[in-house]
C-alpha cells in the first residue's frame, strides 16, 4: 500500500478514497493487515481513520426494504408476461393469410358452441365457491387467477366458480382478509374488464388492479389498509349518493353507516396483517378494539363491568403469540383483573 | 459484492436456459427492490419495473452483451425503467416533473440498543445525507452502500467518471460545509465516547 499518498489525506479524501471504502465495507484479512500497517507507520491518521470509518458504518445501519413477500407473486407475473408473449409470436408464424378462411369456419362453429352450451346452462344458477374460517382459523386461498386471500378467523368468502377472461374478477368478503391481487393488465390506458378485481365488501366495493391490502369488514364498519399498488374504493355517502376515493401505498380508511369515517396515513402498513403469521399484535390498541378482537376472530365472549374501562388503551405496539401472553400483557399493563372462570369467557374488571 | 458464478449464469442465460435465468431473478430481486426503493415508497411501482426489466431480458436475451458486472446492469436498467414510470405517474398526478423528478430517500429505524452517543452521531450522520440534494444523495449510497467505483458509478447513472468525481466531492463538501468546523469538532468528540 502507498503510505505517502495517505499521509496527507484528510476526513474528506479518506470518504473519497476506493480502497478505505473496501475495507470499511469489506474487510478482509490481507485489508486489515494492510489498513494495521499503515496506521502504524501514519499515527497522527488513527483518528481521522476510525472517524471516517464511523461515518461510513453509521451511514450502512440504514433499513432495508427486501420486499420478499411479493416475490413469488411478481416471478410469476413475469412468467405469465412472457408465456403470453410466447404464445402470441406462435400464433403469428402458425396463421398465414390462408389460414384466415380456416378461422373463420373455426369461429363460427364456436359461436355455435357457445349458443348452445349458453342454452342449456343459463337455467342452473352459476357454480359458487365459498370459503370460512373457524375462530382463531387463519386459511389462505388462491383464486382461479392465482391471486391469493388469507382469510383471519371467523371470516368468509365467496364468489364464481368459472372466471370467464371477459368479465371482473369478483369476490364477497365478510369478516377480514389480506388479499394479494394477480396484476394481469399490461395497458393502464386500456383496461379490460378481466383485468380488474373488486372485493364487495359490505355495502363498499373496493377495485384493484393488483395489489395487496387488508380489508376488514366487522360491526358494519369496513376498514381498508393499502399495502401496495393503487385502489379505488366505490362508496355510498347518505345525502350525496355514489362516491369514489382513490387509496395511495400506506392509506387507511373506516366507513360505516354510510360515511366515511377516517382516512389517514399508516406509518407501518405492512402491520396491518401481521395476523397472517398468527402473531396477535396491536399497535395503540384501546381495551375496547382488543375485546372486540377476541370476540370476533376468536369467538371469545368478554364481559366488561365497568364500561369506562373500554376506553383505556395501550400506547405502542403488542406483539404476542397467543391469547395467554395477550391476556397477560394487557392485565399488567392497565392494572386491571382479567379472570376466566370459563374457557373463553373472560370478566374483566378494575 | 460480486459472485463469481455470474458470468457463467449470464452466458447461459442468453443461451436461453430457463433456470439460469430464473436465478439471476433469485439472486438479485432483493437488492433491486432495496435500490428502488430510495427512489419511491410506491412498492407496486417497483414491482411494475422489475417485471418490465426481466421481460424484456427474456425477449431480448439472443442480443445482450456481456456487461462487467451483471449486477450494476440490472442496476441500471432497473434507474432506467423505474424513473421513466415515476416520471409518468407525476404526469398523472400533475406534479412538476423537473430535471430529476424524484428524490433519493434513505430511512432509518430507530437503534434500540445504541447509546445517547451513538444516537446523537446516527441523529447527525442522518441530518448531513438527507439535507443533500438526491443526485448527492444517490451517489453517497452507491459508494457507501454498495461500494461501487467511480466508473460503475458513472456507467448506472449515466454520467461521465469525471461527473461521477466532481459530484461525491461536491456531496463530501456538503457534508463538510452542513456539520461546520465547530460542529464538526462535536461530531469528533462524540464519536470518540464510542470508539
Amino acid at each position: 500500500m502507498n503510505v505517502e499518498k495517505y499521509a496527507s489525506f484528510t476526513l474528506q479524501d479518506f470518504l473519497a478514497d476506493d480502497v478505505f471504502i473496501q475495507w470499511v465495507i469489506n474487510p478482509t484479512d490481507e485489508s486489515n493487515a494492510d489498513w494495521q500497517l499503515l496506521v502504524a507507520s501514519l499515527p497522527e491518521k488513527v483518528e481521522i481513520i476510525e472517524k471516517a470509518s464511523a461515518t461510513i458504518q453509521q451511514y450502512r445501519l440504514q433499513d432495508t426494504f427486501y420486499n420478499e413477500e411479493n416475490k413469488d407473486l411478481t416471478w410469476q407475473r413475469i412468467e405469465s408476461t412472457i408465456e403470453r408473449q410466447g404464445a402470441a409470436a406462435g400464433r403469428k408464424k402458425i396463421f398465414g393469410l390462408p389460414a384466415l378462411a380456416f378461422m373463420r369456419a373455426a369461429a363460427a362453429v364456436l359461436i355455435v358452441a357457445a349458443i348452445s352450451f349458453w342454452m342449456t346452462t343459463r337455467n342452473t344458477a352459476p357454480k359458487q365457491y365459498s370459503f370460512a374460517t373457524a375462530y382463531g382459523e387463519i386459511k389462505t386461498i388462491t383464486l382461479p387467477d392465482q391471486s391469493q386471500v388469507t382469510l383471519n378467523g371467523n371470516s368468509s368468502i365467496s364468489y364464481a366458480a368459472d372466471w370467464s377472461k371477459k368479465t371482473v374478477r369478483e369476490v364477497w368478503i365478510n369478516g377480514e382478509g389480506y388479499f394479494n391481487v394477480t396484476h394481469l393488465n399490461q395497458d393502464t390506458t386500456h383496461i379490460k374488464p378481466s383485468e380488474t378485481f373488486v372485493v364487495h365488501c359490505g355495502d363498499v366495493n373496493i377495485e384493484v388492479l393488483g395489489t395487496t391490502f387488508n380489508v376488514k369488514a366487522r360491526h358494519g364498519k369496513t376498514n381498508v389498509a393499502l399495502i401496495t399498488g393503487k385502489i379505488r374504493i366505490d362508496y355510498t355517502e347518505a345525502g350525496t349518493g355514489n362516491k369514489a376515493v382513490i387509496m395511495a401505498p400506506g392509506d387507511y380508511l373506516e366507513y360505516a353507516a354510510k360515511k366515511l369515517l377516517l382516512t389517514k396515513k399508516l406509518a407501518k402498513p405492512a402491520s396491518v396483517s401481521t395476523w397472517r403469521a398468527k402473531e396477535i399484535s396491536f399497535t395503540d390498541a384501546t381495551l375496547k378494539e382488543i375485546a372486540e378482537t377476541l370476540q370476533d376472530n376468536y369467538g371469545y365472549t368478554v364481559n366488561v363491568k365497568d364500561s369506562s374501562l373500554l376506553s383505556l388503551k395501550i400506547e405502542g405496539d403488542i406483539s404476542v403469540n397467543n391469547i395467554a401472553d395477550l391476556l397477560d400483557v394487557v392485565s399488567t399493563t392497565l392494572n386491571i383483573t382479567i379472570e376466566q372462570p370459563v374457557d373463553k369467557h373472560i370478566t374483566i374488571t378494575k | 459484492m460480486r459472485s463469481e458464478a455470474d458470468p457463467a449464469t449470464w452466458d447461459l442465460f442468453k443461451q436461453g436456459n430457463w433456470n439460469a435465468y430464473t436465478s439471476l431473478y433469485h439472486n438479485y430481486y432483493s437488492q433491486l427492490n432495496n435500490y428502488g426503493y430510495k427512489f419511491t415508497r410506491n412498492s407496486g411501482l417497483i414491482e411494475d419495473a422489475i417485471h418490465d426489466l426481466f421481460v424484456r431480458l427474456w425477449t431480448s436475451r439472443a442480443n445482450l452483451g456481456n456487461p462487467a458486472s451483471v449486477k450494476n446492469y440490472l442496476y441500471k436498467s432497473l434507474r432506467n425503467t423505474l424513473l421513466r414510470k415515476i416520471k409518468n405517474e407525476d404526469k398523472y398526478t400533475g406534479l412538476d416533473a423537473e430535471d430529476y423528478p424524484f428524490g433519493f430517500e434513505v430511512s432509518y429505524a430507530h437503534q434500540p440498543g445504541a447509546g445517547i452517543e451513538e444516537r446523537q452521531f446516527s441523529e447527525q450522520v442522518k441530518a448531513i445525507v438527507n439535507a443533500l440534494p438526491p443526485r448527492q444523495k444517490e451517489i453517497i449510497y452507491l459508494r457507501f452502500y454498495e461500494g461501487l467505483s467511480y466508473d460503475e458509478i458513472a456507467d448506472i447513472m449515466s454520467i461521465s467518471t469525471n461527473s461521477a468525481y466532481k459530484l461525491l466531492y461536491k456531496a463530501l463538501e456538503n457534508l463538510q460545509q452542513t456539520l461546520g468546523p465547530s460542529q464538526l469538532l462535536t461530531l469528533l468528540l462524540c464519536l470518540d465516547y464510542f470508539l
